[in-house]
């Protein structure tokens, strides 16, 4: 028997429960369900512990070698062990917790987000070009549905918010109810190939 | 001429974007919107919550989504805390989660309600779709102590509270994937879900709008600027209104200019 079948048979088991106790109420399941779920819970929790032991290995090994830009691999086990260490001993509503979070984190994690808006305006400059019908449609598409989300859209003419929500409303939503049916039988293939143990990648190792 | 403006420098285009973000905060014009069918369906929601309701608040951004969804957020919270008597749950399936929760209840600071009877902090659940199916069979097993480490059963407010079919209504402020919710809350327990997202995910959230799964959508800083002038408390969100048409407006005009050098060029390239 290989070293994999019983964790494949788990996940057999756990998947079944969890169907089952869905569709067949009547089989009186659900406090077994929760409970497995709860698991899930508490695994989620052990991963992050395992990611922030991962980051530790990668980012200590380049600090170690003087890898390039070794220094920003110390500033972030700095403030990862700041904000543990913190934490755990004055919790997380002391106020140096707090200073760190909304004054350091917060900022640079908009900031990051923001400069989207000049590469944006940069890239569809560049990119955005009526080169084909396609390109044509999407232009314009894009260019109502802008104007129907910024009052100045609606200043301009005061029909571009209906215009852009019906885009919106209806090419979009026929377009990404196809996307989201296909992606959910996908998923419900994978489920039953990831339960049957054909799909194995969670085991790691590839698929052998 | 075309050529060189096709051309344009980068530095030009961020430093006009830049221009647009600044000049209309320091000088708002104050340009006049409409609210959207899908704010106004949260509005109106939320609005005629019976006395006693018991609602759910999940807070589920990260801080490069903040500038969008956190004003959404304190202008609902400022809609339910001034307004409304309803017991609010707040949960996270973030990890910056419950500081931005601790960071939305002091921002509303001022208000009569009473932690513990009228609203309870859960705090942080790990395990995103598994966590949100967990809590909505038995916020008990989930969240068994709230985030100042108290056990939940000791609080009035979880009193009459047990799983998601205890609920009234749940609004979810994400940038990630709401569709979990509707999966885990309102398909399999039918509790009215509403969202709270940043622009970019609208698009693929709109035919859960569209079939009822969600009562309703908050469309990022503007969907807050549409809360804030319903409940008549017009804040942040509302005064970066014109800088967020002045950048459309930015980025409209170079999409313009490309097209039209890039048109103008077009024989050129195909001559050589």
């Amino acid at each position: 028997m290989k070293s994999s079948t019983p964790v494949i048979v788990l996940t057999f088991i756990v998947g079944i429960l969890i169907i089952a106790e869905f569709f067949l109420p009547g089989l009186n399941l659900a406090n077994a369900s929760n409970e497995v779920q709860n698991w899930g819970v508490v695994i989620a929790a052990f991963a992050l512990g395992l990611a922030a032991v991962n980051l530790v290995r990668i980012h200590g090994r380049r600090i170690i070698l003087r890898r390039s830009e070794w220094w920003n691999s110390a500033l972030l086990l700095f403030f990862l062990f700041y904000m543990i260490v913190v934490g755990i001993i004055a919790g997380t509503d002391y106020i140096a917790y707090e200073f760190a979070f909304q004054n350091v984190m917060t900022p640079l994690g908009a900031t990051m987000y923001a400069m989207l808006s000049f590469w944006i305006a940069s890239a569809a400059y560049r990119a955005f070009v009526a080169r084909s019908i396609e390109a044509s449609i999407l232009l314009i598409s894009a260019a109502i549905v802008m104007l129907g989300n910024a009052p100045i859209g609606e200043a301009i003419w005061a029909r571009f918010p209906a215009l852009g929500s019906w885009i919106m409303d209806i090419p979009n939503t026929a377009a990404m109810r196809g996307i989201m049916i296909g992606a959910a039988i996908g998923a419900i293939a994978l489920g039953i190939r990831v339960m049957v143990g054909i799909e194995r990648g969670y085991l790691g190792g590839g698929n052998e | 001429m075309l050529t060189k403006l096709q051309n344009i420098d980068k530095r030009i285009i961020y430093i006009l974007v830049l221009l647009a973000i600044i000049i209309p905060l320091v000088s708002p014009m104050g340009i006049p919107f409409s609210i959207n069918a899908t704010t106004q369906a949260v509005f109106d929601k939320i609005d005629s919550l019976p006395d006693g309701s018991t609602i759910a608040i999940g807070i589920d951004y990260s801080p490069g989504a903040a500038p969008q969804i956190h004003p959404q957020a304190k202008a609902v919270l400022n809609h339910l805390f001034y307004s409304k008597n309803v017991k609010i749950l707040f949960t996270s399936i973030a990890t910056t989660g419950p500081m931005f929760t601790n960071q939305l209840l002091d921002e509303i600071a001022g208000h009569d309600k009473v932690y513990g009877t009228d609203y309870i902090h859960l705090g942080y659940l790990p395990g995103v779709e598994t966590a949100i199916s967990a809590f909505a069979k038995d916020f008990y097993k989930a969240f068994p102590v709230d985030e100042t480490g108290g056990n939940i059963a000791d609080f009035p407010i979880m009193k009459d509270v047990k799983s998601a079919a205890d609920l009234d209504a749940m609004l979810v402020f994400t940038a990630s994937e709401p569709s979990q919710y509707v999966r885990q809350i309102q398909g399999a327990y039918g509790v009215p879900l509403a969202v709270g997202i940043n622009s970019v995910i609208v698009s693929t959230n709109m035919p859960y709008v569209n079939s009822g799964q969600m009562f309703g959508l908050m469309n990022g800083l503007r969907g807050a600027a549409e809360y804030e002038v319903l409940s008549e408390r017009p804040s942040e969100a509302t005064a970066s209104m014109d800088a967020l048409s002045f950048t459309h407006m930015i980025v409209l005009a170079f999409i313009i200019i490309g097209n039209i050098s890039w048109f103008g060029t077009r024989k050129d390239k195909e001559g050589v």
